[in-house]
């Protein structure tokens, strides 16, 4: 029998997210505590954006910072020499924005289709090493671009409140969870889940695991590039170093992990746990936090490697509905 | 049509940095094949044996020959990899006799996490100023350092570490086929079932593998930073574990001969295409779409069974 998937956890979010958006244009809380909820939705988004094809189907990606840094590099191009262009008759930036973020969902997630069809054939760790060569090369090949700035780099002018950065990070979030949800909860969702317990025997019961796959692997990398446009827009525009860095793909793995694969919920958790941790060791290099991640990481794929959904699903069995 | 001497030197260069990227790939090839770990640390302890070097060279009294790091980079790296098995693989794979899709995937993350354990503490160490975020060592082989093939410029102390890579393939190759132990190891790689019904411990067998596969990876980082003595750097990982993959993938898992050709393929792939186009992107991207179409149409390798 289905279980049955309680909304309550969606719904919670959304209601948190909407609830600190109401307090913070009323004046309740500060703009320093609005921008926290603004990264927490940023950073729960892309272990979302993971989650579609590690946690749900069991496939470790290393190339999502690519389809992250294509969502920014178009959403830059189109912000920096469209848009720029335009500014000069004082245009409003959010149609430029939305356009291009747009283009670099479609692209980010045309390049994963493709990418896929080939490498989507590579079973478990053979998978994760085809998309380690991805990064890299990706990588490179965008720092061919000359705008002006030096090697890949784009830097366009917009101004924002922290009010409107709430609007767009919570909008961008509703989209993240709502196909996230359907993902996880859908006909889709239930193949991801046999590809993830025993993709033979998926296959063997009549399960197109290849599609299925492809159509994750695809979603994923739509909500990927949806955030790294995001991001573009809030630092106003993009450097290759940093929006294709392998950190991105990192951070998205270690939350997945915490949180606990095979699970919606996990990942969120996952997220909820890794941000304030994440803020909490951040010093002036970031990189020294991957310390004691690495080693969470470690002791959770050791001892619990169900991760922390999984351990309260084993200690609270009634909050079963809740955690899937 | 580039000259030919440019083509004559891609083809120098490039088996000179193949046969280093070579033992880089070794010791990933062994650990993966024998105990079916994807060991995505390994990269990070090649940066560790590369900064090794610089540290015995140039922040210790008396300062040690670049020449020697190598083999104190392996014994360095044997006692971390025994850190290394008890810390991230005996919890995931001791008990395991047979990996599953699932151990390997465990294994993998859990590699992963010591991965960027390491990263995270060379960067602790760069904060701390212990050690520099960008290294090189003023260190030179012999006068004059170059030497010319063919009219084309030949660093020696390259031509040292290609040297050294060689014998140390034929060495461990001869450990791996000759010794006890050696043998032990071959054989888990081949069916580890068996390998208990005959009395062996495969807890003591993966031991092993860990320690000699970070011995090689750090040897491999101290012989890159012999061939290549500047931009000593964290981020050195990014290059070197993704190629070391291709490598291995490329030779055969399990193979130590088959990394050492792998590595001179890639090396001579990249510095061709590096040569030609002049184009270091297009030179990985060329190495990669290698690694992918070998990776669907022979996943075994050329040396693999």
């Amino acid at each position: 029998m289905a279980m049955a998937y309680s909304k309550a956890v969606p719904l919670g979010l959304i209601g948190l997210f909407a609830l600190g958006g109401a307090l913070m244009y009323l004046g309740v809380i500060s703009a320093g505590a609005a921008t926290y909820l603004i990264d927490l939705m940023y950073y729960t988004g892309i272990a979302l954006a993971m989650a579609i094809i590690m946690s749900y189907t069991g496939y470790v990606s290393f190339g999502h910072t690519v389809f992250f840094g294509v969502g920014a590099f178009i959403t830059s191009l189109i912000m920096g020499v469209v848009y720029g262009e335009a500014l000069k008759q004082g245009a409003n930036p959010y149609p430029y924005f939305i356009v291009g973020t747009l283009l670099g969902m479609i692209l980010a997630a045309g390049l994963a289709a493709g990418v896929g069809l080939v490498v989507l054939r590579l079973r478990g760790a053979f998978f994760a090493i085809a998309t380690i060569g991805l990064d890299y090369t990706v990588l490179n090949l965008v720092k061919l671009y000359e705008g002006g700035f030096g090697g890949g780099e784009i830097h366009f002018f917009v101004s924002q409140s922290t009010e409107e950065k709430y609007v767009v990070f919570f909008i961008a979030f509703l989209i993240t969870l709502g196909i996230a949800y359907y993902m996880r909860v859908s006909r889709i969702g239930y193949g991801l889940m046999a590809i993830r317990e025993d993709e033979d025997a998926a296959e063997a019961a009549g399960v197109d695991t290849f599609k299925y796959k492809i159509i994750a692997f695809t979603m994923s990398a739509l909500i990927a590039g949806l955030w790294g446009g995001v991001i573009a827009w809030r630092d106003a525009g993009v450097v290759a170093e940093s929006s294709f860095s392998l950190l991105n793909s990192v951070y998205m793995i270690v939350m997945n992990t915490i949180g606990g694969l095979g699970t919606f919920v996990g990942p969120i958790m996952g997220a909820f746990i890794f941000y304030p941790l994440y803020r909490e060791l951040l010093t002036s290099i970031p990189q020294v936090a991957l310390l004691p991640m690495g080693i969470l990481v470690i002791a959770i794929v050791s001892i619990v490697p169900e991760g922390v959904a999984g351990v309260v699903r084993r200690w609270i069995p009634q909050l079963r509905r809740y955690i899937y | 049509m580039p000259e030919a001497s440019v083509i004559l030197a891609s083809i120098i260069y490039g088996v000179l940095y193949g046969s280093v990227l070579g033992i880089v790939a070794s010791g990933l090839s062994i650990i993966w094949g024998v105990m079916k770990v994807v060991n995505l640390s390994h990269g990070y302890w090649a940066v560790v044996g590369a900064y090794t070097t610089v540290v015995l060279y140039k922040y210790i009294q008396p300062s040690i020959d670049p020449l020697l790091s190598p083999y104190i980079a392996f014994l360095l790296g044997a006692v971390f990899g025994g850190f290394f098995y008890y810390a991230a693989l005996h919890l995931v794979i001791g008990k395991v006799e047979t990996m599953t899709l699932k151990a390997e995937m465990s294994s993998l993350l859990s590699t992963f996490g010591f991965g960027i354990a390491i990263y995270g503490f060379l960067f602790f160490l760069i904060g701390r100023g212990y050690i520099g975020q960008f290294e090189s060592i003023d260190w030179t082989l012999g006068n004059p350092p170059s030497l010319e093939i063919s009219g084309i410029a030949v660093r020696k102390a390259q031509l040292a570490a290609a040297g050294m890579a060689t014998l140390i393939i034929v060495l461990v190759d001869l450990f791996l086929k000759r010794t006890t132990l050696g043998m032990a190891i071959s054989a888990v790689a081949q069916d580890s079932r068996a390998v208990s019904l005959v009395g062996i411990d495969p807890v003591r067998v993966k031991l092993a593998t860990a320690v000699i596969s970070t011995g090689l990876a750090l040897m491999a980082g101290a012989l890159f930073t012999v061939a290549y003595p500047s931009g000593i750097n964290p981020d050195l990982e990014a290059k070197l574990a993704p190629l070391s993959f291709v490598i291995v993938v490329l030779g055969g898992l399990g193979s130590v001969i088959g990394s050492y050709i792998g590595g001179i393929i890639i090396g001579l792939t990249y510095m061709l295409t590096f040569g030609i186009t002049g184009s270091d992107p297009l030179a990985l991207a060329v190495t990669f779409i290698m690694l992918i179409v070998v990776l669907v149409v022979k996943p075994t390798g050329l040396f693999g069974r």
